[in-house]
């Protein structure tokens, strides 16, 4: 039957070549489609990552409500408010960080932890003055829990520990100061204050929002400008496993009243965003493939219609219908394996070529995943299955006898 | 022993009766022309003493074996072993060569390599041996009906099923097939059932068996040639 299918196949040439481009079509199409897609989203998940660790413990921010205050005043009564209770309670700092760095430096699943301290001021350079994100980190253990050390492109992180008063700009921040390396630019204080810090480096994301507004002290520096001495306001965590960075957020949030948060759950609208993303990518391939399906089954369709006098002698000389059925789910086999292959040297080959592609700030980011060229490989080929087996199983139902009394 | 052994066959479509009652025995190495008009039910007997079509009652024997009780499996294994068939159209493999479609049957048991050799004798014999390497559409009809019947002998079948195989072809042709299938009859003993509305051809048979309205009219046996 094999040599019979490929006899089939290269008999009718244009349509098998028009079913394996489809094919192709649909597997190549799916690697570089999902490949790009996964490439962006995992880019964008770094980002997240690279920036803010896996895990976020901050204090806890609460709305007042009437439940919150019952039986803070009058145990055992009913209160009747003229004027409900509403309102945020907060602490801006977080109350038990040494506590916490005691208790994730034993758990297994945390690699390091970090301290931070960040609140928003306001910077000036003569006349010019910005709203700013300022944060105070450990120049020693932030770069075990984030990638922020390797988006310093001038100077070093180490450098704000070699004084105080040291900072870090971010690039755009800086042209907008007019400022370079070395220069000394004032800082504001929630209070007022105006404290002059010097530039020793400049820090560069390619995001620009950061590279507006970021402004990198030591933690001493930072306390100091905010005129909290001893205080923190969070505490980053990097984990083994990004992935199940929620799960261990869970786990550590029954340590303490402090808000425990992964990086998944406080970017839950970009991952909604990707989720939706990935859901059209499925159903743009997904109609893709049905298109290159129903192509596969009008071609074998017409074959098994225009082969039914040969499908009878074959019959009548001991082939079964089985034999039949094989015969055209071979030749859908033998096409869409080939046009899988060829899919995947296409998809690969496309894949290569679109990261070379650069784009304003950075390359075109393409994922590498071999899981992708397996699923692109196995969807077309049980689609091209499922296509040719019907009119395959139509082969195997016609009846010899029927088929020679129609053509006699 | 009996090639054939039919006991009243009974072949219905609907409410008309293709086959009445048929009771028939055909004798191993018979040359044996089932003759009628159109719609004498001459086709119908054909696929039923094959087991190519059922049957409503009755029984047919071939080779001893009742083949309309065998299991699908063992029917497609026994007609491929125990029969071969010759129809009005060739039903040639459009994309094989002509000694591959010879080979065809053979194939199916995996023999193809065995018998490749009779199957270039049977070309040779056939006087077709120029048609090896032609597909169906760069033969004449004559050689593809030459060809179907080198597939219908190629495993060796101890009954040749014809129907209509002169049908399609003009009298040089139609002369020079059913000599064939008389030599394969003298020479093999093979038992050849060959339906056939010409009178001419159904004289060099040794029976004559005439149907009409699905029933037997007559049943001659001629003197042996």
């Amino acid at each position: 039957m094999f040599e019979l299918a490929i006899k089939y196949i290269f008999s009718r040439k244009l349509q098998s070549l028009l079913m394996l481009i489809g094919v192709a079509f649909g597997c190549g199409g799916y690697i570089v489609f999902t490949s790009i897609q996964t490439g962006f989203q995992n880019f964008l998940k770094e980002r997240l990552i690279e920036n803010n660790g896996h895990i976020t413990i901050r204090s806890r921010e609460d709305y007042i409500t009437t439940d919150s205050l019952a039986g803070v005043f009058f145990q055992g009564k009913n209160i009747y408010w003229i004027t409900e209770p509403s309102g945020k309670r907060s602490h801006d700092y977080l109350q038990s960080a040494w506590y916490w760095q005691k208790r994730l430096e034993k758990l297994p699943y945390v690699v390091a932890n970090t301290r931070r301290i960040e609140a928003t001021t306001t910077c000036s350079r003569g006349s010019f003055s910005r709203s700013i994100a300022l944060r105070g980190i450990d120049p020693v253990n932030e770069p075990k829990v984030t990638n922020i050390a390797e988006d310093i492109i001038e100077g070093k992180l180490q450098m704000l520990s070699s004084g105080n008063n040291m900072v870090i700009v971010g690039v755009e921040l800086l042209k907008f100061l007019g400022a370079k390396v070395n220069d000394t630019i004032n800082i504001i204080n929630p209070n007022g204050h105006v404290y002059p810090v010097k530039i020793v480096g400049i820090y560069s994301s390619g995001d620009r929002r950061n590279d507006e507004s970021l402004v990198l002290g030591s933690i001493t520096t930072v306390q100091n400008i905010l005129e909290s001495p001893g205080k923190i306001t969070k505490i980053v965590v990097k984990t083994v496993d990004a992935n199940k960075a929620a799960l261990f957020a869970q786990e550590l949030s029954h340590y303490s009243y402090d808000k425990v948060e992964s990086w998944d759950q406080a970017n839950i609208n970009f991952l909604s965003m990707t989720k939706q993303q990935t859901l059209i990518r499925q159903i743009t391939m997904f109609t893709f493939i049905l298109v290159v399906s129903f192509g596969i089954y009008n071609v074998l369709n017409m074959l098994v219609y225009q082969k039914q006098r040969e499908i009878a002698i074959l019959r009548s000389i001991g082939y079964t219908s089985a034999d039949t059925v094989i015969l055209f789910l071979l030749q859908g086999a033998l096409i869409s394996i080939a046009g899988g292959v060829i899919g995947l040297i296409a998809g690969y080959a496309a894949c290569s070529y679109i990261q070379t592609i650069k784009l304003p700030g950075r390359p075109m980011m393409v994922a590498w995943d071999l899981s992708i060229y397996i699923w692109g490989f196995m969807l077309v080929i049980i689609s091209a299955l499922f296509a040719s087996f019907l009119p395959a199983k139509n082969a195997g139902r016609l009846s010899p006898i029927e088929i020679i009394r129609r053509t006699e | 022993m009996m090639a054939i052994e039919a006991q009243k066959v009974v072949k219905s479509f609907g409410d008309f009766a293709a086959l009445k009652s048929i009771t028939l025995n055909i004798p191993g190495g018979e040359f044996v022309a089932i003759t009628g008009k159109s719609g004498s039910g001459k086709s119908t007997l054909f696929y039923s003493l094959s087991g190519l079509d059922t049957i409503n009652s009755g029984h047919v024997r071939v080779l001893g074996k009742n083949i309309h009780a065998m299991p699908q499996d063992e029917l497609h294994d026994f007609r491929n072993t125990k029969m071969g068939f010759v129809f009005q159209f060739h039903y040639l493999v459009s994309e094989l060569t002509g000694l591959e479609n010879i080979l065809l049957p053979a194939k199916k048991k995996n023999l193809h390599k065995e018998k490749r050799e009779y199957a270039l004798y049977l070309l040779d014999y056939f006087a077709i041996a120029h048609c090896k390497d032609k597909l169906p559409s760069q033969m004449s009809g004559g050689e593809r009906q030459r060809v179907a019947v080198a597939r219908s002998l190629i495993m060796n079948p101890e009954i040749i099923f014809a129907d209509e195989p002169t049908g399609n072809l003009d009298s040089i042709n139609s002369e020079i097939v059913m000599n064939i299938f008389r030599e394969i009859n003298l020479k093999n003993k093979t038992t050849v059932i060959l339906i056939t509305h010409d009178d001419e051809y159904a004289h060099l048979a040794d029976r004559e068996i005439r149907l009409k309205d699905g029933e037997i009219e007559s049943d001659v046996h001629y003197k042996k040639r």
